[in-house]
């Protein structure tokens, strides 16, 4: 007996120390990136290299936060990721109830089709949109953009709402329906509130997406003030000279409202990537 | 007495019609934004476009397509990505989510960091890695030096498809690692208590047991790899731009150059085409799996 | 009706809709627009709101200036270097919001290939300032069959930087000279020369020198590819042998511009430049340990000191060296401008000897215009007037191909030749002329 509790606590121990050092490695871009934002023009470019800033600064963040990323990218970027996660929401509920709630002919057929749009590769779309946003006068607007990531969001946002609302027992609601409410009023008042975690995980992976998207912003808009912050990392690297201290704080500045909503909204994301996948 | 007939047959006119009236936001702006258009890229597929006019001329960009020789490459280099990626996923992804079926008390926080590299953007995460690999000051270069002979790794062709691929893992590694994890975790505990008893080794476990059991999700995680590894652009472009020469450029990256920097878009969107019926056919078979699954 | 119908019916009513609107607008000429209020619409890749060099610099002062003295509000669009042609050109095909006018790269017959830009012939030829416009300068922009598409501003020259100090007895002349020298400084640990031979530039600056040297050319009068010869075999071969022995360092084939480093910290003993590298080569330091650290002037201080010096580029032996002189940097009119009379306007204000010369000083070019290379900077500088003795001994100016992807696709075969040494130089040259020569 004591021989098999050691061998569960080596093997516990072997296991946390593979775990750590996966972790570490898989951390370790954006850990290096960190450390090379805090070090001074000077120190970026040392040979050998060094991990840890010699001199910690804040060079790189003044710099970033003087330039247009800071003032002009970055609340283009929450405005447009917020806007279209939330305009996705109603449009993929309404749709997964119907699809989770009432058997009609071309049910199976049109879920296929829509989880089929998914596979397509966006970039070539872009010169029809372009061509349509011009003609309706929206480019350099974050109405197109915003057009734009509903669409790419509704298809995964509404699988995975359907997920939820599948698990969701219909006794509920017949019991609502005889009460005399109407399929609308008992979708408001009961099946959302209950599969409210759902609809939270389809806000916040929409909210990723769209927040680091970079192909349909950098092709779609020109105009300065219409730039996402993807896009206006460019900026920082000039045609001939890259200053890393300070392309790195850009990076680090982008990332962090997202890796800070995924690690406090962490169980919401598990959630709907689990059951989204694995569900059909 | 026609009337209430008349209104009780609207009334259930209505509700028949209920479930498609819910869909109508969704198809609407499905329809806009990406039926629409790809209906319009096939179109293109068969114009040349110059000078903002678009002229007939058949399949002649497909031609053209498949005689070129950065075409054929581009094929040959999103095999080679596209593969080594999914290889490199599977099994990595498999080790961790075995790790990680052990319940360690740290699970939570291992699955927490683990995940950071999935939430950010692809053009961040290139500009990392180019910066690890920098030449002459990259930190992960430099670590590397004494192996590749001081050789840059995104200088050379086959060095850059191996970042390009130890990158993308990176990437995506925490899902996948997540969906196998999920799958482990149906795998009936009486079949562990028997197969422990026994004293079967954790090996032969693994591979009489645990590996027949979670073959759909295997499956569906490969065509989901394969997939993402296909149509992977903004990584690629971030890090090496498609280069040394065409060493990385896959077909998203050399749809991309067309379009961009050729301003063929006869050509990129016969390309477009392409691509989209062989992610069609991967996603007909992806349904199929999930179909049987059921 | 059923709900199948339904369903159709409404798919069916939205999709015409869209695709009435679309076809209506597009896929026609884009019908001139009536006179345009408003500022002028420029795109550039100069960032007149947030200067980071001379250029975004010289910009914002003469959209401030141009407002004072000819009346003209202009509105600047910075558009990143390596996006704005793209950009232009997807504006014009898509029917887009087109810039009233733009910047253009040298990549010339790219726009003109695309039918971008507007036929500007009878406007160049009837300006004021026709008659003082370099005769050379004008071939730059000048379709193969000889109408104009743009208006040049600036004339770079192509030259080699090098430390005095890694090469004591002079700059390396020829093919040999730069082996030879590369056999030498590699016991040091240092390499011979830096270049950029990646992403189509590579194919435009150093490559078309060795190539045009040994007596090969990269397109006929008619547009077509005609590089796979055996000259250009010769070439290549040079540029196998100088990489495969490590004279020049790797970097120089991947993408973007760290290939400036080793010339930068005095590990290379010599880099192929343009005339405007200067802005961007800062710090400097020497093979011998001295440090030049002056922003944009770091340059000009370490060839004062004697630590550097500027040669001819290198040419086959015992043949002259070639220069490329069809890349220019210029204004444009693409399809579909709302304001081409501003536009013009615009032009005609930047075309006078003091602004043409102060846009060519700020870029690190050469002006255009006779009269502006009379102005001071330029003529009691021994920089300019040795680039300009260059330009005018070594400068050739290329036919335009027919297929704007030449000078990339070439650059890619060279980049597999070096870094696939068995295969054969010909047949891949040859395979490469043959599949640009049929396209678009």
């Amino acid at each position: 007996m004591i021989q098999t509790k050691n061998r569960r606590w080596i093997g516990s121990a072997l296991t946390n120390l593979a775990l750590i050092a996966i972790c570490y490695l898989m951390i370790y871009p954006v850990l290096y990136g960190l450390m090379t934002s805090f070090k001074t023009q000077g120190t970026v470019l040392t040979m050998p290299p060094s991990f840890l800033p010699p001199k910690w600064s804040l060079d790189g963040y003044r710099a970033v936060m003087n330039s247009d990323m800071f003032r002009v990218y970055l609340p283009n970027t929450a405005i447009n990721a917020i806007i279209s996660s939330l305009v996705t929401m109603p449009i993929a509920a309404l749709a997964a109830y119907s699809f989770s709630r009432y058997k009609f002919r071309w049910s199976k057929a049109l879920q296929l089709a829509i989880l089929g749009l998914m596979m397509i590769p966006g970039l070539t779309n872009l010169v029809a949109i372009y061509r349509i946003g011009s003609v309706l006068k929206l480019m350099n607007t974050h109405f197109i953009l915003i057009i734009i990531y509903t669409a790419g969001g509704v298809p995964f946002t509404l699988w995975i709402i359907k997920a939820f609302f599948d698990a969701i027992p219909r006794e509920m609601e017949e019991a609502a329906l005889i009460d005399g409410c109407s399929p609308l009023m008992s979708l408001r008042y009961v099946v959302i509130p209950l599969s409210m975690p759902g609809l939270v995980s389809g806000f916040l992976m929409n909210f990723v997406y769209t927040w680091n998207e970079f192909l349909a912003a950098v092709v779609l808009l020109t105009a300065n003030s219409a730039r996402t912050a993807t896009v206006g990392l460019y900026d920082f690297q000039s045609a001939y000279e890259i200053a890393y201290h300070v392309l790195t704080a850009a990076c680090i500045v982008i990332m962090l409202p997202v890796v800070v909503t995924f690690v406090v909204a962490r169980k919401s994301f598990f959630r709907a990537m689990m059951d989204g996948a694995l569900k059909g | 007495m026609v009337s209430m007939q008349r209104r009780k047959s609207l009334k259930v006119r209505w509700e028949k019609a209920f479930p498609y009236w819910l869909l109508v936001p969704a198809m609407a702006v499905l329809v806009l934004a990406q039926v629409y258009p790809t209906l319009y890229s096939i179109y293109m597929s068969f114009n040349k476009l110059k000078g903002g006019k678009l002229t007939w001329i058949g399949v002649d960009n497909f031609l053209r397509l498949l005689r070129s020789a950065d075409f054929l490459n581009s094929l040959e280099k999103t095999a080679v990505f596209a593969g080594g990626y999914l290889v490199l996923t599977l099994a990595l992804a498999m080790c961790v989510a075995l790790l990680l079926n052990r319940r360690e008390f740290l699970t939570p926080v291992y699955m927490t960091i683990l995940f950071i590299p999935w939430v950010l953007s692809d053009v961040v995460s290139g500009t990392m890695w180019r910066w690890m690999f920098q030449q002459d000051y990259g930190i992960v270069q430099v670590a590397l030096n004494p192996f590749v002979g001081n050789r840059s790794l995104l200088s050379n062709d086959v060095g850059a498809m191996l970042v390009m691929i130890v990158s993308s893992t990176w990437r995506s590694l925490a899902f996948t690692s997540l969906v196998l994890l999920g799958a482990l975790q149906t795998i009936p505990k009486e079949i562990k208590e028997a197969a422990a008893l026994e004293g079967t080794s954790d090996l032969r476990f693994f591979w009489d047991f645990t590996l027949p059991i979670i073959k759909p999700t295997l499956l569906v995680i490969t065509l989901l790899t394969s997939i993402g590894g296909i149509n992977s652009l903004g990584l690629i472009l971030a890090t090496t731009n498609g280069g040394p020469g065409n060493a990385t450029t896959t077909a998203s990256v050399l749809l991309f150059r067309e379009a961009w920097k050729y301003g063929d878009f006869g050509m990129a969107s016969a390309l477009a085409v392409f691509m989209f019926v062989i992610n069609m056919a991967l996603t007909f078979v992806y349904f199929r799996v999930l179909k049987e699954r059921d | 009706m059923n709900k199948a119908k339904k369903l159709c019916l409404m798919a069916a009513l939205i999709l015409t809709v869209i695709t009435s609107i679309t076809w209506a607008a597009g896929g026609k000429e884009v019908a001139p627009a009536a006179k345009a209020t408003g500022p002028l619409n420029l795109w550039t890749k100069f960032n007149d709101q947030n200067p980071q060099n001379t250029q975004d610099k010289w910009l914002a002062a003469t959209i401030a200036n141009i407002k004072t003295e000819a009346n003209l509000e202009v509105k600047n669009t910075f558009v990143p270097y390596d996006q704005i042609v793209s950009k232009v050109n997807l504006a014009v095909q898509a029917g887009g919001d087109v810039p009233d006018v733009s910047y253009v790269d040298g990549d010339i017959d790219f726009f003109v290939n695309n039918d971008t830009l507007i036929d500007l012939t009878d406007f160049v030829k009837g300006a004021p300032w026709f008659k003082d416009l370099s005769p050379a300068a004008l071939k730059g922009v000048t379709s193969n069959d000889g109408k104009i598409y743009a208006v040049p501003f600036l004339l770079g020259g192509h030259m080699i930087y090098y430390w005095t100090a890694a090469y004591p007895d002079g700059p390396p002349k020829t093919t040999d000279d730069l082996l030879k020298a590369g056999a030498r400084l590699a016991k040091d640990g240092k390499f011979a020369i830096t270049f950029k031979g990646s992403e189509g530039t590579g194919a435009q600056m150093f490559y078309f020198s060795l190539v045009e040297s040994f007596g090969g050319t990269y397109t006929n009068a008619k547009g077509e590819s005609v590089f796979a010869t055996p000259e250009t075999v010769k070439a290549i071969q040079f540029v196998r042998e100088l990489m495969a022995k490590k004279y020049a360092p790797e970097v120089a084939l991947a993408a973007g511009f760290d290939f400036e480093t080793p010339f930068k910290d005095g590990n290379s003993g010599a880099f192929f430049a343009g005339s405007w590298s200067y802005v961007y080569l800062n710090p400097l330091k020497s093979p011998d340990g001295k440090v030049f650290d002056n922003g944009a002037a770091s340059v000009d201080d370490a060839l004062k000191a004697g630590a550097m010096a500027i040669a001819d580029p290198i040419s086959a032996p015992g043949k002259k060296a070639v220069t490329n002189v069809s890349g220019f940097g210029g204004f444009g009119i693409p399809v579909g401008s709302k304001n081409v009379e501003g536009a013009k306007a615009f032009i005609n204000y930047l075309m006078q000897t003091k602004n043409a010369a102060d846009f060519a000083i700020a870029y690190g070019c050469l002006p255009t215009l006779t009269s502006s290379m009379k102005d001071s900077r330029f003529v009691d500088s021994t920089y300019w007037q040795n680039v300009n003795a260059s330009i005018n001994k070594t400068g050739k100016a290329i036919p335009m191909n027919k297929n704007p992807k030449m000078a990339q696709k070439l650059n890619d075969v060279i980049i597999t030749l070096i870094q696939k040494p068995n295969l054969d130089i010909m047949t891949e040259l040859k395979k490469a002329q043959d599949e640009l020569n049929s396209g678009m």
